[in-house]
């Protein structure tokens, strides 16, 4: 009979560990479970000395744990003395693999050891990791079997195996093979996960000899040796039959199994397909299953001090007590502003009542969102947001309303009333905003910055669809017909949908039959014709703008051919539903003559000069179609002086974040790497502090709260960021001058060692934005041949060049 | 000959393996080659790259087998003799010579190098890219030549200032002297003591002080009468303030007529004609008429000259003397001596040595040759004394009472007594001489009365008789000095005829003013911005420096 | 709309007309003004003038600070060295103004012919700002100098390969050749590089020479792999390893124009640097001189 436990936590992360030590603290009969022979594998498998930080820093800790900003080590130490002092009941080596409700109430947890025990609660702690695939061979647990590689470089002169096709795999395979003979072993019969760098460099290896490639080949088994020179045999399945080698050791880079499939299989609910969704859960983390819970990463948060405190929390909640979540007091703080506010609780049932949009989410997801967000009560009139602004964010309209300024010129406003919300435009298509936004009577707002928006539409799909429809209604009458009523627009806005083209993709030929308007909702386009057997590029056109009316207007054949710049999304308006809106509103008609005339002169303006459309194609091929703003060089008026990014160095902190001279060149316009600001930054995409933000000016920066993590550094396919440490102070400006103290301006680190300091952050540019004047890049430029212009220049500055 | 050869492996971690083997051979053969003692599986290594030999223990010779040669102790031979520690760098491996142990007589250590070594000898050949990377410096030649211009322009000359002991060291150097200050050169009469600035300068950021001026000009005066005001009520006037030097060699002095203007331009205006000065500005456009001094005694006798303008109407001389000069300069000439002839005016004005002025007329050289002051027929070619009434009288009187003492004077109207001739020794009488004198009384009185009275004297003098018949010689006067103040010389009008400034030959009487106006001269001078005339500014004619010039009782300047 | 825009037509050429106004000003006050004798630094307008252009030194010095000030907001870069270019032009003319066109041997004209050498060097650089870098971006037909090097040391390890199949008195030139490469050193090399392909000729010659007399043995120093390579064709035992050789030669081939592209490049960069160690030198000379002219116009006044 298996062994009985009140508590039964799952995976020893930050969560699951401050859990079982709570529970252990409270005298609980509890186990913590623990595939690996160590804790939190997480961060155990962080590389040597890496600083961890506590972000977010407001929030309190209630844990027996105890946690503050280190390096990897210091933490993980305190944990393991916490675990030891506590005596917590670790169970290493149990990798849970079904957790099935009794129907006498609790739980069989089962595990992959065969081991099994009974627990009337489950607590769900395993992260979003999930659990590194293994040889699954005999020997796969051999010493000199390894699933990780710190440093490539401490290995030379060894045979090393390295199986997987992953660019983890790929990453260590080229890293070793500078001193050691490594040989890789690929399941399949190509590398078709790799990103394009790394199969280029990896085949190249192979084709060099320098690395020993098997194709479809399977590891058998490993055996440890202790005669001869080497270490142990690795027992191969290759198509040509078995196959043995003499190795120093194995590095296995498997990957890892989402943890999703374990989850669902205990019966939990996911809102949606999207990988980035988290099961929902209740106040108190509880799952769709009644007596499991979920906390840390599985359950949306990504931070450890808040899974931390989960932990805490979740254990208080099973044994029944009432706990004020640890986000309250901070909660309260924010609310304090809002009119008549009475508590927290009652607010965000207003809130769920009131906002149809946010209605549809969890209390506890709720309360995040409200974390993240701003809450503002603005004096009727007061402007929420400018046109033309860059911010992104996110509004919902808890009380009062809103005016829409539609058309300054004739002072055209649009009101919005509780419950809706506004300023999706921006979130979605990452540009300027569309129109001012004033404050009516009584408003209360929630001002929602976009990665949390974006998580919410992901794991709600309910929202996305319902956000979606309203910003194409808007879109459209924004766009076509800002003087009618948003009715008029109805069937055409019933024949819009949404279309996704992926960078290249054609959205229509030179030559197909029109029958259909794109409005473009996010990316940009590219316009181009056949001449004389060579596409030439007429024109790109940015977010906001639509094609295809000219084929609807005038011949009823597309013109030119159209093609994605980057991945975008347009909105597709059937083509009959568009001519009739034409025939019904003259207005409309009028303008769009108006816009195509204009279109048609400056494409034939372009087939004039065909530099103008290469230098643009060029420009797109280096990703400036995403960008809202680039840095371009003239090199016939460049000297090569580094002015530009001693600049950028000086007036950030020590380091560049440009390259002048890295970067392609065509026809002297240089593009140096460096941020290009991008529409939807890649940078954004996965920042657990959330510490990169769009500035009000479109500058995309990196906030204090950066805890170095990286993510952002491997997200940007431009590879404008890295990791820096803070330098210490220079000697002054003159003292250099006059006598070489110190490192010149730009120049490296006054004193290495400051250099090493581990407390790397993430720099990348931020466009000078606390500085007046502009980039410091371009303001130090001595021969002007440093610029900044976004897309909508580009035209312009093609014909210019040309 | 046995060598021994010791494989040095890294494992993980930095842990090392060793394995050793023998060598058997006069040379150990490095290379690619299989066939080669020491065997390195490296394409940087030829198939036989080098040969090492031992010369005596722990001494080995290294030779390079290729065109290439080999890399021992980190420069390239191609034959080279080395002590034990010795290193040969092949490609990827490192071969190190060693001391031979016991029975052994050789020994060498093979190890890979680290895998950044090798990254860095692979691009050994890369030297300094960019200018700062290589000895070029933009800061200690900075330095170097701000500091040495700095001692040469500026820190020994004012070491020379301050420390007078280094000047005969430091003065005469071609650079680093105070002579290097000089901006331009010296006045030429400065030059004798130019080296020493100090003379002029004091060198404290101050101008030039008039002391050092007058320690050599001390007798020069001020602008006016240094009695009645000081220059320094005349204003910004320090010596400095026209006379600047270092600029060149001959242009000292500032000769504008500004620098008068600059005062007596509107002067009576502003003194409300306290002052006697008149208001001038520019020869040509500004300039008052000419004033002259005329002689002039006051009531009792002083000689007190009056100025008088040109321009005033009758204007008069009254120098006593009667001389129409048209007369004398008479085309069909004028009765002299020896019959007629022509005078001209310097027959009479003739310039003084230097030309500037002209001399004095006197009677004597000028007027007597025509003009004789004989008195007595018998005996023409005696003449009285010019100028000395009395003495004339007393010469007259002398003169007949001779001839009447002497006797033998044949005049039928003459007493006997003045007509006898008498024996030497032979007496004569007290009546015949008393009878005698008295004859020679009437005669002188006379020939005295008809000399002045009559035709000589009064020819140009006025003569007068005093009731007791006593005869006196009105005096006579010519204006000496007609323009005390103004600076006038014959010798640069040379190119002219006298004529054609004074009008002599027309003037019939000697009370004309024969002196040029101002517009005379302005025939041909005029300001200093003069077009098409002799520019000339106030100091041509005028000197700043000249205190007020009077004239004495005597007619001559006073000199002060 | 945001423009390359050279110093030279900054913001409408602001600065050549700021120059030209100042110099014709002074010209015009220079021929109107009638000093006391000749023209020179003493009078008023000498003075003036001399105050004008001793704070345009000044102020020209002060770039040297502004160019690294980078927090600055005071104008941009590009403006400060329009102006910059422009007005230390005119600054010329209103030196020989001030001084009424009189030199000696003394520490006046010495600040004069300083400011002459510093002004006329960097004339020189704005040529080079003008004419070099379309030159060097056209050389280095986008790749970075790293890139070039690296794929010399890949060429390198290639010829390594090539010529060990073709035979070892090959592969000891080309090893030969590899260590005598030399890109870059001290800045004599980099403003004259190696004479690798003037010299290509005379090795021809030599070459032509040897053929007439196969006898010649090894290469002897100064004759290069490309040589020993043709030697060894003539010795006509190159039948069955030609193709390597040919592949070699390309090899060779290419390595040479890559370094002489990136000697090239180092050479123009370098041209484009060399003057401001005499620019910049110089005008602390100027500024030393220039205070000695002052002090010692004002000490002895």
């Amino acid at each position: 009979m298996a062994e009985r436990f009140q508590i039964a936590i799952v995976g020893s992360g930050p969560g699951g560990l401050s859990a079982a030590a709570h529970a252990a603290e409270l005298g609980i009969s509890h186990v913590l479970l623990e595939a690996e022979p160590h804790l939190s594998n997480t961060i155990y498998r962080y590389q040597k000395g890496k600083h961890v930080m506590d972000e977010p820093g407001i929030l309190p800790l209630r844990s027996p744990l105890e946690f503050k900003a280190g390096t990897r080590e210091a933490i993980l130490g305190a944990w393991n003395d916490g675990v030891a002092r506590l005596s917590v009941n670790v169970k290493h080596g149990h990798e849970v693999s079904k957790i099935t409700a009794q129907p006498g109430g609790g739980f069989l947890v089962e595990c992959a050891n065969k081991a099994q025990m009974i627990a009337d609660r489950v607590v769900l702690g395993i992260g979003l990791q999930g659990n590194i695939r293994k040889l699954g061979v005999p020997g796969e647990d051999l010493p000199i079997v390894q699933y990780t590689l710190d440093d490539p470089g401490a290995f030379s002169g060894e045979t090393i195996v390295v199986v997987g096709a992953g660019d983890a795999a790929i990453e260590n395979a080229l890293a070793l093979a500078k001193q050691n003979t490594v040989i890789v072993i690929n399941r399949r019969d190509e590398f078709a996960r790799a990103k394009e760098g790394n199969l280029r460099g990896i085949l190249k290896a192979i084709e060099e000899g320098t690395i020993q490639c098997y194709y479809n080949t399977g590891p058998e088994k490993v055996e440890a040796l202790n005669v001869g020179r080497k270490k142990g045999r690795l027992v191969l399945q290759t198509p040509q039959g078995r196959a043995q080698i003499l190795i120093d050791r194995i590095i296995a880079r498997l990957g890892a199994s989402a943890p999703r499939g374990f989850v669902e299989g205990c019966g939990v609910k996911f809102p949606s397909k999207d990988p980035s969704a988290v099961p929902a859960i209740s106040p108190q983390y509880e799952s769709n299953v009644p007596g499991l819970y979920i906390v840390g990463a599985l359950a949306g948060y990504p931070l450890i001090k808040q899974a931390m405190n989960q932990g805490y929390e979740v254990v208080e909640y099973i044994l029944g007590r009432k706990v004020e979540p640890a986000d309250e007091p901070l909660l309260r703080d924010r609310l304090k502003n809002v009119p008549n506010f009475r508590s927290v609780d009652a607010f965000i049932g207003d809130i769920q009542r009131n906002v149809p949009l946010l209605a549809q989410i969890t209390p506890l997801q709720l309360r995040e969102f409200l974390l993240d967000s701003e809450i503002h009560a603005p004096k009727p009139g007061a402007t929420v947001f400018a046109k033309n602004d860059y911010t992104n964010t996110f509004f919902s309209i808890v009380e009062g309303e809103v005016e829409v300024v539609v058309d300054a010129a004739q002072n055209r406003r649009i009101k919005l009333k509780r419950g809706e919300f506004f300023g999706e435009m921006g979130l979605i298509s990452g540009r300027r905003r569309a129109a001012t936004v004033l404050a009516g009577p009584g408003a209360i707002l929630i001002e929602t910055p976009r990665r949390s928006m974006n998580r919410l539409i992901q794991s709600v799909e309910a929202v996305k669809r319902e956000i979606d429809k309203v910003f194409i209604a808007r879109a459209l009458q924004s766009r076509f017909t800002p003087e009618s009523p948003i009715e008029r627009l109805n069937e055409v806005v019933e024949s819009a949908r949404i279309v996704q083209f992926k960078a290249g993709d054609i959205v229509f030929n030179e030559g197909d039959p029109g029958d259909c308007v794109h409005l473009i909702r996010r990316g940009s386009l590219t316009i181009s014709r056949q001449i004389g057997g060579k596409d030439v590029v007429l024109s790109y056109v940015a977010a906001g703008n639509y094609v295809g009316e000219m084929a609807l207007l005038g011949d009823s054949r597309r013109s030119a051919t159209v093609r994605a710049a980057i991945a975008s999304e347009t909105i597709r308006v059937e083509g009959e539903a568009f001519k009739r809106l034409i025939q019904r509103d003259p207005i409309l008609r009028a303008r769009l003559q108006a816009e195509y005339s204009a279109r048609t002169a400056s494409n034939l303006a372009m087939q004039q000069m065909p530099a103008g459309g290469d230098i643009i194609s060029f420009l797109i091929a280096q990703g400036a179609g995403e960008a809202t703003d680039i840095l371009l060089i003239d090199e016939a008026l460049c000297v090569r002086c580094d002015n530009c990014e001693k600049a950028c160095a000086e007036t950030h902190g020590g380091t560049s974040r440009l390259d002048r001279e890295a970067g392609p060149t065509f026809a002297n316009v240089h593009v140096p790497t460096s941020c290009r600001h991008c529409e939807h930054p890649h940078c954004m995409k996965d920042c657990p502090p959330d510490a990169i933000h769009r500035a009000p000016n479109g500058e995309v920066y990196i906030a204090d709260n950066c805890i170095g993590c990286g993510n952002c550094e491997r997200n940007c396919p431009y590879g404008v960021i890295h990791l820096a440490a803070k330098p210490p102070k220079k000697p002054g400006l003159l003292s250099w001058l006059m006598f070489g103290a110190g490192p010149g301006p730009g120049e490296a680190p006054y004193d290495p060692k400051a250099g090493k300091s581990s407390e790397k952050k993430a720099v990348k540019c931020d466009m000078c934005k606390d500085l007046k004047g502009g980039p410091a890049c371009v303001r130090a430029c001595p021969t002007g041949a440093a610029i900044r212009i976004g897309p909508e220049e580009f035209r312009a500055y093609a014909r210019n060049r040309s | 000959m046995r060598w021994q050869i010791l494989r040095v492996s890294q494992q993980a971690k930095g842990a090392t393996s060793v394995e050793e083997d023998i060598h058997f051979g006069e040379t150990l053969t490095i290379g690619r080659g299989a066939d080669q003692a020491i065997y390195l599986p490296d394409l940087r290594a030829a198939l036989s790259h080098c040969s090492v030999t031992v010369k005596n223990a722990g001494h080995y010779r290294i030779q390079s087998l290729i065109v290439a040669g080999v890399r021992v102790n980190g420069n390239i031979v191609h034959e080279i003799d080395v002590g034990a520690g010795a290193t040969v760098e092949l490609g990827g491996t490192r071969l190190k010579f060693l001391a031979p142990p016991k029975d052994f007589e050789g020994a060498v250590e093979i190890s890979a190098m680290a895998p950044e070594e090798i990254a860095q000898n692979a691009n050994r050949f890369v030297g300094k890219l960019t200018l700062s990377e290589t000895r070029l410096s933009k800061r200690w030649p900075s330095w170097i030549l701000f500091c040495g211009v700095a001692l040469f322009a500026l820190v020994l000359p004012l070491l020379a200032n301050y420390v007078p002991a280094a000047r005969p060291a430091l003065d005469p150097l071609p650079i680093g002297s105070r002579d290097t200050w000089q901006a331009g050169q010296l006045v030429a009469a400065h030059h004798f003591f130019g080296e020493n600035c100090n003379l002029c300068h004091e060198g404290n950021f101050s101008t030039v002080k008039d002391e050092s001026c007058k320690a050599c000009h001390g007798n020069i005066g001020g602008h006016v009468d240094d009695k009645r005001f000081t220059l320094s009520q005349l204003g910004d006037s320090d010596c400095a303030f026209c006379h600047r030097d270092h600029s060149g060699i001959e242009a000292l002095i500032r000769e504008d007529q500004e620098l008068c203007a600059d005062c007596h331009d509107g002067l009576p205006a502003r003194e409300k004609n306290a002052t006697p000065q008149m208001d001038v500005a520019d020869f040509s456009s500004k300039h008052p008429g000419f004033v002259v001094s005329l002689a002039n005694w006051d009531t009792n006798g002083e000689y007190k000259p009056t100025r008088a303008a040109l321009a005033t109407p009758g204007i008069k001389e009254n120098s006593g003397l009667k001389f129409p000069h048209d007369l004398h300069l008479a085309k069909e000439g004028i009765q002299g001596p020896e019959g007629d002839e022509v005078l001209q005016c310097e027959t009479c004005h003739q310039a003084e040595p230097g030309g500037a002025l002209i001399r004095p007329i006197n009677f004597e050289d000028n007027c007597q040759r025509c003009h004789q002051l004989t008195y007595s027929i018998r005996e023409a070619d005696r003449q009285v004394t010019h100028g000395k009434p009395q003495l004339m009288r007393s010469e007259i009187e002398e003169f007949f009472a001779r001839q009447a003492l002497e006797g033998a004077f044949n005049d039928v109207n003459a007493p006997t007594v003045v007509r006898t001739r008498r024996r030497p020794g032979q007496p004569i009488t007290p009546q015949e001489r008393a009878e005698a004198l008295s004859w020679a009384r009437e005669q002188a009185a006379q020939s005295v009365d008809n000399l002045f009275n009559s035709n000589a004297c009064t020819y140009c003098h006025t003569v007068t008789t005093d009731d007791l018949g006593g005869l006196s010689v009105s005096p006579v006067r010519v204006a000496g000095f007609w323009f005390p103040k103004a600076r006038f010389s014959h010798r640069s009008h040379e190119s002219m005829t006298c004529i054609d400034c004074h009008k002599a030959e027309t003037s019939d009487d000697s009370s004309d003013v024969l002196m040029p106006d101002i517009d005379n001269c302005q025939a041909c001078h005029a300001g200093e911005h003069g077009k098409n005339k002799v520019p000339s500014t106030c100091i041509t004619c005028h000197g700043y420096h000249e205190t007020r010039l009077d004239l004495d009782s005597k007619g001559l300047p006073e000199l002060r | 709309m945001a423009m390359h825009e050279s110093i030279f037509d900054y913001s409408r050429y602001r600065y050549l007309w700021v120059s030209m106004v100042l110099s014709l000003g002074s010209i015009v006050a220079y021929l109107w003004h009638d000093p006391i004798g000749e023209p020179n630094g003493g009078s008023w307008l000498g003075y003036t003038l001399g105050t004008i252009g001793a704070l345009l030194i000044l102020w020209l010095l002060w770039f040297g600070i502004r160019k690294r000030s980078y927090k600055s907001r005071v104008g941009t870069m590009r403006g400060w060295l329009s102006a910059h270019v422009y007005l230390g032009t005119s600054l010329i003319l209103i030196a020989f103004l001030h001084s009424g066109f009189q030199v000696g041997w003394n520490i006046h004209t010495l600040a004069l012919v300083l400011m002459l050498v510093v002004i006329f060097s960097g004339f020189f650089g704005v040529y080079t700002y003008v004419r070099y870098p379309a030159i060097m971006t056209r050389n280095r037909d986008s790749a970075t100098r790293q890139s070039l090097l690296d794929e010399i040391a890949e060429l390198d390890a290639q010829a390594l390969q090539l010529a060990d199949t073709v035979d070892p008195k090959v592969h000891a030139a080309v090893l030969r050749s590899i260590e005598r490469t030399e890109i870059g050193g001290s800045f004599i090399t980099l403003l004259r590089p190696g004479d690798e392909t003037d010299n290509a000729l005379d090795q021809v010659k030599t070459f032509m020479e040897q053929r007439d007399k196969p006898a010649a043995g090894a290469p002897k120093k100064d004759m290069s792999t490309m040589f020993a390579m043709v030697d060894f064709l003539s010795a006509g035992s190159a039948d069955a390893k030609s193709d390597a050789l040919r592949k070699l030669l390309d090899t060779l081939a290419r390595k040479r124009s890559l370094t002489d592209r990136i000697t090239r490049d180092l050479q123009v960069q370098a041209l484009m640097e060399i003057w401001l160690y005499i620019h910049v030198p110089l005008s602390m000379a100027l500024l030393a001189a220039l205070t000695a002219h002052v002090f010692s116009v004002f000490f002895y006044w």
